[in-house]
């Protein structure tokens, strides 16, 4: 029954995500300058013959719905084409850029819900009180700060200042042919500024979005009749207002799947992090179109795939659901 | 010893508005109201939205706190009890609410809502919680095989089954009953009613029964009370109250009754006008303003609560 769910849901995702590549693609191939004008604008020696030889190498010659197809065509057996800067495959890239998006995210992630959760339950059940307006109205001073904003500040103070944190990069030079543990310590130190900065706006998020689905929960009727049968306020708040107010959690977290493979094009450019984001970044101001391609297919697929996953979760654990 | 003593209960509400920079608006929800329940009797609780009936039960139920006057429950201060003491003793009063749906956790199997009383009060395992569940079940009238369900898959009338099932699960001694059966289809609401009527005698319960539905509430009740901006103005037994009322609101009220099948049909006229905002209740009597009687001295002395006929009570200058 579940499985036919989800896999009906799955069905349902593939035109959606076909649209997504088309609509991509367009954007990409109609948007001004090319991989040819890329390499052949600095050079005012390049002939007409040359650029017209660049353009068949790059298959740029045909007209745009052969390259969709063809492109397609490729997708559907896992080959998403080489980059056009060093004719490594996309999916080597990808695979390489991964790990390191992996971490930053996983840890941040990790954080954010760790933190964010209980900080938006406990305030939910004392709200009013000062501690709460503390929290909401600095919450709010916190979301409107931009994570450039913030990554820029965390450098600069920590970073060149304080000196206490390096400013950019995954790992140090000397750091290499160390210990297994030294070079562990030594990513993870360059890994507290990144986590710092995405983390920061997301978890304040989370904790006023739980703030509000628990204090949601405990105005419902279920919650007073607890009060009347005589449970104590630690049971209510574990067995009743908790496992509802958790449910719209569910969403949140299919929703930072993407953005826990996918990465972040600021937050990597600004800390030399090289994962996806940057990846992609690069790839997009070197008209790489393959490897442009790659990330976005990459990113909308987990997108539906998060959000697959989110609707699943529901139909698992809230039994109201129907499918 | 009467099962309940309420006296001089009182409470009312601060609103955001402002009378002044420093003082709030408030409403007298509950004001001061005093009466007794005996042992497995039932009390009725009538009055039109706003009046404060639902507030009273809140009040008694100790779900909101009130502001001053006392309650006596089963010869103890009910309103002395704090924190574990007063949890431990709300297995003696329970409630039924008006919206079922809402007042069970979506999340929870019904067998485990309907014990989950009995677990904090008498600390039962799980097999003596499936014993007790199934002997719930089958007081209300539900499948035994239903107890692994959830809350939506049961229709209206059998949730506040479960309500019910919930609220006897202690055996309390008092049943408040907010609206039980407002929100059901009429064919459903008389299966309720005796379902709480024959618990109610199984058990020998006293209940307080609160609804805005006059039939209803005289089918269930042995003594009536008529509400009216947070007091009483009117209480008799059953008969006495619906065969001779003797305040004008009371009167104005049973006018309203739609007539039952067979009967005379007549104009139904009900209190003229809204009930005035409980915010700015007017001076003397309360009802002087929709009251066809009214005389001078209603708008400026409150009239008294005094016993016009044994058990029989009323507010009016007049009756």
């Amino acid at each position: 029954m579940l499985l036919r769910y989800a896999l009906k849901r799955a069905l349902f995702s593939v035109p959606l995500l076909l649209g997504i590549t088309l609509i991509s693609f367009l954007v990409l191939h109609l948007a001004p300058g090319s991989p040819v004008s890329a390499r052949g604008s600095l050079n005012p020696h390049i002939s007409p013959e040359s650029i017209r030889e660049l353009r068949a190498l790059y298959g740029l010659d045909k007209p745009l719905s052969t390259q969709y197809w063809d492109w397609l065509k490729r997708c559907a057996g896992f080959n998403f084409g080489d980059s056009f800067q060093d004719r490594q495959s996309v999916l080597s890239h990808i695979l390489q850029a991964l790990p390191a998006t992996l971490l930053l995210n996983g840890v941040a992630l990790l954080l954010v819900f760790g933190l964010g959760l209980p900080l938006g339950i406990f305030s939910a059940i004392r709200s009013g009180s000062p501690l709460d307006r503390a929290f909401t109205l600095s919450s709010f001073l916190a979301f409107s700060i931009p994570a450039f904003v913030l990554a820029l500040f965390l450098q600069l103070v920590f970073g060149a200042w304080l000196g206490w944190f390096p400013i950019s990069g995954f790992s140090s030079p000397w750091s290499m042919g160390q210990g297994w543990l030294a070079q562990a310590g030594d990513v993870l130190w360059h890994l507290v500024l990144p986590v710092w900065t995405t983390a920061f706006g997301a978890w304040v998020t989370v904790a006023q979005y739980m703030r509000n689905s628990t204090l949601e929960v405990l105005s419902q009727d279920y919650i007073r009749t607890a009060f009347a049968k005589g449970l104590g306020a630690r049971r209510i708040t574990l067995r009743h207002a908790l496992p509802n107010a958790l449910l719209p959690i569910i969403t949140l977290l299919g929703l930072s799947v993407p953005g826990l493979v996918g990465g972040s094009f600021i937050i990597e450019t600004i800390f030399a992090w090289p994962g996806m984001g940057r990846l992609g970044y690069e790839a997009a101001m070197n008209y790489d179109y393959p490897l442009v391609m790659g990330v976005v297919v990459m990113g909308a697929v987990l997108t539906v795939f998060g959000n697959l996953l989110a609707d699943i979760c529901y139909a698992v654990v809230d039994p109201r659901v129907r499918y | 010893m009467a099962l309940l003593e309420v006296r001089e209960l009182t409470k009312r509400f601060a609103l955001s508005r402002r009378k002044s920079w420093l003082e709030r608006e408030a409403v007298t929800a509950v004001n001061r109201l005093s009466f007794d329940l005996e042992e497995g009797r039932t009390l009725g609780v009538v009055g039109e939205s706003g009046c404060g009936k639902t507030t009273l039960g809140k009040l008694l139920l100790r779900l909101v706190e009130p502001d001053s006057g006392g309650v006596r429950f089963l010869g103890a201060d009910w309103l002395a009890l704090r924190g574990g003491d007063l949890r431990s003793r709300r297995r003696d009063m329970q409630m039924v609410f008006q919206d079922p749906q809402a007042s069970l956790n979506p999340r929870m199997r019904v067998g485990e809502a309907i014990t989950e009383p009995l677990v904090i009060h008498e600390g039962l395992g799980a097999a003596g919680r499936a014993r007790a569940a199934g002997a719930l079940m089958e007081r209300v009238g539900l499948p035994g095989s239903a107890l692994r369900r959830y809350p939506h898959e049961f229709s209206g009338g059998q949730r506040q089954r479960l309500g019910i099932a919930r609220a006897v699960s202690t055996r309390p001694r008092l049943l408040v009953a907010d609206e039980p059966v407002s929100s059901l289809d009429v064919s459903i609401q008389a299966q309720i009613l005796n379902l709480l009527k024959d618990l109610q005698r199984q058990d020998g319960m006293g209940m307080i029964f609160i609804a805005h539905d006059l039939r209803v509430v005289e089918f269930m009740s042995d003594q009536v009370a008529v509400m009216y901006l947070g007091r009483f103005v009117e209480q008799a037994p059953s008969r006495a109250l619906y065969t001779s009322p003797r305040h004008p609101y009371t009167r104005a009220l049973l006018s309203a009754i739609p007539p039952a099948p067979g009967e005379e049909p007549r104009e139904a006229e009900g209190p003229e006008g809204e009930p005035p905002s409980p915010s700015a209740p007017p001076a003397g009597c309360p009802f002087h303003p929709r009251c066809p009687l009214k005389e001078p001295r209603c708008e400026s002395q409150a009239p008294e609560w005094r016993e016009v006929e044994p058990e029989h009570r009323v507010a009016c200058h007049l009756a």
